[in-house]
């Protein structure tokens, strides 16, 4: 018996992105540990010299990052919260229930429009990329055709009377040279419009799912004000647990030389290993109170992170088994095809499947050539 | 202690190599189940192109008269179609029978109550159907195919290919007959 809540998920160039970016994103700790060895490296390289003990070392490594840890952990972690859940978004926008637990689909998507191929894959129109594809389907159909510079509109073939509005308006105004922002708006609002009238989207707007985004985003609000309550209680916690002996361990480091190095500073704290439960509860205080001051932030990042890449449209469940097709045929052109360096003029070798292989994200270039030919129109 | 660490180095670097191998030699054996997956793919669609004779010749044998050569040529390569017992084989009986449909349609052209039957309206509609997706699924075979023989000449994979015994896969071109007969169509335009 098959799950039919099993899911399996797009993943487009935006997705990719956002993973790339969620990961680099690690640079930046590791960047402000490079630069704290460099700013603090001849004091390091003192306390090598003297030959320390592994203790030391290990001392040396925590200081380091615990240094680190507040530098560098609001600008960490405000990246990491900005693309990760952007990248969750995608993800949910990308996803979809499979029925078939199709891999390869090997037939064309009659009846499907670039435009309908590109929402179901992501819920969003990409409009270069979109454009580029109803281009070639046009020119493939027979119905446009470039002379002398300019997009010429063939209504003599027969495929003409089955285009939808979205296709005349595009073709008007590819043939008229007025494809502007605005433009852009109308013809990606009919694209939707119609998959919503096909039955493979509806609208997100019903009750239903604004009570679930309300609970969600007052969940997220509950947890970014509860979490420093959290800490704090933590933090009463240790110090409740260390606060007979928080004075008599700063009277030992009052007895340090100032002039002491790190190594000697380490071995003179060691010879007291019961006050180190002390050290570390203090370290931890301390990155507690930074993230008390920056979780409201960063859950108020990860809201609008969240809500810029929310899709107003979710499947049906045709458009779910639509959408598992399209998937099939994306696996099939990525795994048993060149269409990734194949160009314009193999359009009449390829029919409909360059058409895919442009909308799915599987050949850049074309997508390239036609935003150029335009530009010198 | 010296010779304990690069024993270990050695460890490490004989078992990254036997990773890679491996990798490399898993890649390649998918890529050529791809070739054979699509090859297989052609063949469906040349039987499914064979299946359709039999109803083609009897809606047509009332209006056309064949010589009994061409039905016994049609008949065997069908069954060779149907009956082959590897992709090259299909692939060459596929062609020939494709040829010999083409003249069957062609023939049915000549008679305008038989180009008004809704039966061979219906079967001249699958034939061309199945036609494209023949070749459409030999482009996709000759890409396949590309893939994979780039992949076991470039190096260092093609070390590999040749230990494992991965070899070159030909890729399906016109056969001298269509390069040919193309030749002849475009001369009547002249």
């Amino acid at each position: 018996m098959f799950d039919s809540n099993r899911k399996k998920t797009f993943h487009s160039q935006a997705l990719n992105r956002l993973t790339v970016l969620e990961r680099l994103t690690w640079l930046i700790p590791v960047g402000f540990i490079v630069r704290e060895i460099i700013y603090t490296h001849s004091e390091i390289e003192e306390v090598l010299h003297d030959s320390p003990s592994p203790a030391v070392i290990i001392a040396l490594i925590i200081a380091i990052l615990f240094v680190t840890a507040l530098q560098a952990g609001f600008w960490f972690l405000l990246a990491k919260v900005l693309f990760h859940f952007a990248r969750k978004q995608i993800m949910r926008n990308n996803s979809f229930i499979t029925v078939e637990d199709l891999d390869y689909y090997r037939d064309k998507l009659t009846g499907l429009s670039p435009g309908t191929i590109s929402l179901l894959t992501d819920l969003k129109i990409e409009p270069k990329k979109d454009r580029a594809a109803c281009i070639l389907k046009y020119e493939n159909m027979g119905i446009l055709k470039m002379e002398e510079n300019r997009y010429i509109v063939n209504t003599d073939v027969p495929e003409f009377a089955s285009l939808r509005e979205s296709d005349r308006f595009l073709l008007n105004a590819l043939c008229n040279g007025t494809f502007n922002a605005q433009k852009e708006g109308n013809w990606i609002y009919m694209l939707q419009k119609e998959a919503v009238a096909d039955g493979y989207l509806t609208s997100r707007l019903s009750s239903t799912d604004k009570q679930k985004e309300t609970t969600s985003t007052c969940s997220r609000c509950v947890l970014g004000c509860s979490a420093p309550l959290i800490f704090i209680v933590i933090m009463s916690f240790v110090f409740y647990a260390f606060k007979d002996r928080v004075n008599a361990y700063f009277e030992i480091l009052d007895a340090l030389p100032e002039t002491a190095s790190f190594g000697e500073q380490t071995n003179y704290l060691l010879q007291y290993p019961e006050y180190l439960p002390v050290l570390a509860g203090l370290m931890i205080m301390v990155l507690l109170f930074f993230l008390c001051l920056i979780i409201p932030l960063l859950v108020f990042v990860g809201t609008i992170s969240s809500g810029f890449t929310k899709a107003h449209f979710k499947r049906t469940t045709l458009g779910n088994q639509m959408t598992e097709y399209i998937y099939g045929m994306k696996n099939f052109i990525h795994d048993f095809s060149n269409l990734s360096e194949a160009t314009q003029n193999e359009l009449v070798l390829w029919d409909d499947y360059l058409v895919y292989a442009v909308v799915l994200e599987e050949n850049q270039q074309i997508v390239n050539d036609i935003i150029k030919r335009r530009k010198s129109l | 202690m010296n010779a304990s660490f690069i024993g270990g180095i050695i460890a490490v670097v004989v078992i990254l190599l036997i990773i890679a191998v491996i990798k490399t030699y898993n890649h390649m054996v998918v890529l050529r189940n791809r070739v054979d997956n699509q090859g297989a793919q052609i063949e469906v669609q040349l039987k499914r192109r064979a299946d359709l004779i039999p109803n083609l010749l009897e809606t047509t044998k009332g209006y056309a008269h064949y010589e009994q050569e061409t039905l016994s040529k049609i008949t065997e390569l069908r069954s060779r179609v149907l009956n082959a017992s590897s992709a090259a084989e299909s692939f060459e009986a596929g062609n020939a029978l494709g040829r010999e449909i083409s003249h069957i349609l062609a023939v049915g052209e000549q008679y305008p109550e038989l180009k008004a039957n809704q039966n061979f309206l219906q079967l001249q509609s699958e034939l061309k159907e199945t036609e494209n997706k023949i070749v459409m699924a030999r482009q996709f075979y000759n890409d396949t195919v590309t893939k994979y023989n780039t992949a076991i000449m470039m190096f260092p994979r093609s070390i590999f290919a040749g230990l494992f015994g991965f070899r070159q896969k030909d890729l399906l071109a016109a056969s001298e007959e269509e390069r040919q007969a193309v030749h002849i169509n475009a001369n009547m335009f002249q």
